[in-house]
């Protein structure tokens, strides 16, 4: 339980106090020694990692239950080893550096790591010269950066831009029934909307890039999509009742996205100048230097309304407060 | 905040009743319960002038008063209630929709003019209207009146409601520690007296609606009824009821939602849904539940093509209960608006109001950014939203944006108060250069900060409206003349203004319909943030 809820947090260190607070959101009762004795049990069976902060606090991050069942069968220096090596994350670490720091002998290190390198825990990268540890499933630092949407170390948000605008307008497309009333919807439990894969393979297809396409790419533009509040993500249980199948591990194929309709709230503070002003916050106050009486937006504002009211009194009915 | 909402408060005032009231407005905002003498010498205002503002505010429902026995003498308190003040905002919301939700003609004028004077009744109404009692007109306002006072848009009015509640049930206290005992009480008998007292509050509550009852009880005498008389008590005051004028603006920015969010059929179905429920506390968390068979009778015929259209359904040709159906179930399945509460009668649902509140200050908070800080302000602002304490880096590689971008709007949205920085460092010492810095976002903090500001550009909006009016005082003093004039001669023939003051007559109005329109947005948003208070 305690597991699931850090797991669901993704690849980041969890402050145990926010972890307990989602503990107590399921079960109200569940007190803070209770709490420390589960994550105890966690870290020794490998389920979690933490790392401690400055003001004696700890922070916990899941591990996935292969990779505990693994380590559980390790000695304990190879899991002080192993440790040392996940800390390093991507930049990796050397054997010398290991040593140093575990205080070990040579041939017990050189064991250990090969031990682990076999059971597929950790491997070995060169990207020069010096040969480098780090954990199996991890892509050395150079690599790590998607080849798709980094260059030269940093977001290429052209790239990124471009493939946003693909993926929204495919979501879009398959959002809204066609050929209907340009407002209209699917009926409920509509299972037709397009999945991740959908999306990969949409993406493909269009060979906008010569780069491989990988699914983590795309799932990082369509996080950002989600950010920008351009779609959602929606949880749909396609797994028919009556097969026994349990929807305990929610694949990705399960998850649909929906394009919203942009539309605008009706927001009233940008409207008006002053949620636009660069002096708001500080410099306009009520018998300041700058202040609504010296204002200079208001008056550009005011012209521009009334032009525009006044051209819709020529055309069209005027354009009422109707929300 | 407590700065800019004090400013707001003596603006509003100043509107609505002019300076010399704002002064002694300002002294109770400020330091709270004070008597006359000191009101008066805080204020610099002469006593019998401080009296009369006095007793304008208490008219208008802003100040209310207490006794209290200081040894032999007797001494009053006034004190001011924030609350009416800001909802005096509302007041041009409450008119404006007034005919729309009474459903009766009339309905407006008679809001506006309870508004006006704060505490009115119906003949004084009439008589301000100079309207003849033999008049169509007279008989079809006394039937409007009637049905607000019965749906509660009004609500009836006692001497005693000016006290405010504190006081009375401080003075409740005393009264009942005097029925125990003629000593210093001890803590045993504060305590009893106390539980009582809470008991007696809590019946409190309901006999205040079942006095409502007996108000209508009485006004609807059966003779009269028999006679087909209107049953209204014409001398009887009255107050508008903010909170089901509140209640109504809520639903109708519900129903808004709804349109925005999914589909003007969808909205039309959460308009008859609320119509049916038409509750009148604004802030509860959920509706009582309201069967499918009920919703589906309220639904006008005429609507069902438009349903069809706005909604692929599984099979071809459903009808027109099951395509209903499949609206409520969508409503229940996207965006928290409804839920199913169980299966009776064909399902019942209730609205969930605690839940649409919230989506709906995020969107409006999400739509504050993405203006304020464009798209990729809102990426960095949903991510921490999501994801919680994040360093920098980590805000890069989630949101694939520069870097150097996301520095700057870094620090946008940290100088307007949206999001925090948290050092982390790694040593004792606390180097800079080896400390995490984590960025964070707090919602609820957030839409505190918007709230402010919007409290901030309504004081602005107001000065400088008050600007403009002084401005052109002299122009605006020549013109209530000319009215003046024309009514008591009967003639509209009389021109004190030349062309060019015309014209800037009109300018000025235009001016002060814009801001007005602007203001009456905001307010629509206040009203949100402050859940409907
Ligand atoms: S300078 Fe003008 S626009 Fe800016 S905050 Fe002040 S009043 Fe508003």
């Amino acid at each position: 339980m305690v597991w699931d809820v850090i797991n669901s947090r993704g690849q980041v260190f969890v402050d145990e106090i926010k972890i307990h607070e989602l503990i107590q959101e399921i079960l109200p009762d569940t007190s803070w020694e209770i709490f420390q004795d589960i994550l105890l049990n966690l870290y020794e069976v490998g389920l979690v990692r933490k790392r401690q902060t400055h003001d004696e606090r700890y922070m916990y991050q899941a591990r996935s239950k292969e990779t505990a069942t693994k380590l559980q069968l390790l000695e304990n220096h190879e899991f002080e080893i192993y440790e040392l090596i996940e800390n390093s994350e991507r930049k990796g670490i050397s054997k010398t550096d290991i040593q140093k720091q575990i205080k070990l002998v040579q041939s017990l290190v050189e064991s250990s790591l090969k031990n682990m390198q076999e059971q597929k825990l950790i491997k070995e990268v060169k990207p020069k010269t010096k040969k480098l540890y780090m954990l199996f499933d991890i892509k050395p630092h150079d690599e790590s950066l998607s080849r798709l949407l980094y260059t030269n170390g940093e977001p290429d948000t052209f790239v990124v831009e471009s493939l946003k605008s693909i993926c929204y307008n495919f979501i879009y497309r398959r959002s809204f029934p066609r050929g209907m009333d340009e407002d209209a919807i699917f009926y409920p439990n509509y299972s037709g909307y397009v999945t991740l894969s959908k999306v990969v393979q949409c993406v493909q297809e269009t060979k906008v890039t010569e780069i491989e396409i990988e699914e983590a790419d795309i799932k990082q533009i369509l996080d950002i999509l989600i950010f920008e509040g351009k779609i959602i993500k929606k949880f749909i249980s396609n797994v028919d009742p009556n097969s026994m199948k349990t929807d305990d591990n929610r694949s990705d194929s399960q998850f649909v996205y929906i394009a919203k309709k942009a539309r605008n709230m009706n927001n009233a503070w940008t409207q008006a100048p002053c949620g636009r002003c660069p002096f708001f916050e500080n410099e306009c106050t009520e018998n300041g230097e700058i202040s609504p009486s010296t204002c200079i937006f208001f008056p550009q504002w005011l012209n521009k309304a009334i032009n525009m009211m006044q051209n819709d009194e020529h055309g069209k009915e005027k354009d009422t407060l109707d929300w | 905040m407590a700065q800019t909402f004090f400013r707001l408060c003596c603006y509003i005032i100043r509107d609505d009743f002019g300076p010399i009231i704002e002064e002694v407005a300002k002294v109770l905002l400020q330091k709270g319960r004070l008597p006359l003498v000191s009101i008066s010498k805080f204020s610099r205002q002469s006593i019998s002038k401080t009296r009369e503002c006095l007793f304008v505010l208490i008219q208008h429902n802003l100040v209310y008063w207490a006794e209290t026995r200081e040894g032999s003498r007797n001494s009053i308190h006034y004190s001011i209630e924030q609350n009416e003040v800001l909802a005096r905002l509302n007041f041009g919301i409450y008119v404006k929709y007034a005919n729309e939700w009474v459903r009766h003609r009339g309905a407006d004028e008679i809001t506006y003019y309870m508004l006006l004077t704060g505490k009115g009744t119906f003949n004084g109404f009439i008589e301000d209207r100079n309207i003849s009692k033999r008049t169509n007109k007279y008989k079809e306002l006394k039937m409007t009146f009637k049905k607000i006072v019965e749906r509660r848009y009004l609500s009836p009015v006692r001497i005693t409601d000016s006290k405010s509640a504190q006081d009375k049930a401080s003075e409740a206290e005393q009264r009942e520690l005097a029925k125990v005992t003629n000593f210093i009480p001890t803590k045993k008998q504060m305590a009893e007296v106390k539980a009582k007292l809470a008991a007696v509050t809590d019946d409190d509550n309901i006999a205040t609606g079942s006095k409502r009852k007996i108000n209508f009880d009485s006004i609807e005498r059966p003779t009269k009824q028999q006679k087909g008389e209107d049953p209204i008590d014409e001398n009887q005051y009255y107050r508008v009821n903010y909170e089901k004028f509140n209640a109504k603006s809520r639903n109708r920015q519900i129903v808004e939602f709804v349109k925005t969010r999914i589909n003007q059929s969808s909205s039309i179905i959460a308009k008859v849904i609320l119509d049916i429920i038409d509750d009148e506390k604004p802030n509860d968390m959920e509706s009582y539940a309201i069967s499918a068979q009920r919703i589906i009778r309220s639904v006008p015929i005429e609507k069902t093509d438009l349903f069809n259209q706005q909604m692929q359904s599984a099979r071809r040709g459903v009808t027109r209960e099951i395509l209903i159906k499949q609206y409520l179930d969508y409503l229940v399945e996207n965006d928290d608006i409804l839920r199913k509460k169980d299966e009776n009668m064909g399902g019942t649902y209730t609205v969930r109001y605690h839940e649409i509140h919230e989506s709906l200050k995020k969107e409006i908070f999400e739509d504050v950014i993405m203006e304020k800080y464009g798209f990729k302000g809102l990426r960095i602002v949903r991510l921490l939203y999501e994801k919680g304490k994040l360093d920098e880096k980590a805000i890069i590689n989630l949101t694939l944006m520069n870097p150097l971008e996301v520095r700057q709007k870094l620090t946008e949205l940290m100088s307007g108060g949206f999001v925090q920085i948290q050092e982390v460092p790694r040593s004792a010492d606390r180097a800079p250069s080896r400390t995490f810095y984590l960025w964070d976002i707090d919602y609820k903090r957030c839409y505190d900060v918007l709230l402010n500001n919007y409290y901030h550009t309504l004081a602005n909006i107001h000065q400088v409206r008050f600007d403009y009016e002084s401005g052109a005082s002299r122009l605006l003093e020549k013109k209530e003349k000319e009215d003046a004039l024309r009514q008591l001669n009967k003639s509209s023939n009389i021109q004190l203004l030349n062309e060019a003051e015309r014209k800037k007559l009109h300018e000025l109005e235009q001016i002060l319909t814009q801001l007005d329109t602007v203001q009456l947005r905001i307010v629509q948003n206040i009203m949100l943030f402050r859940k409907y208070k």
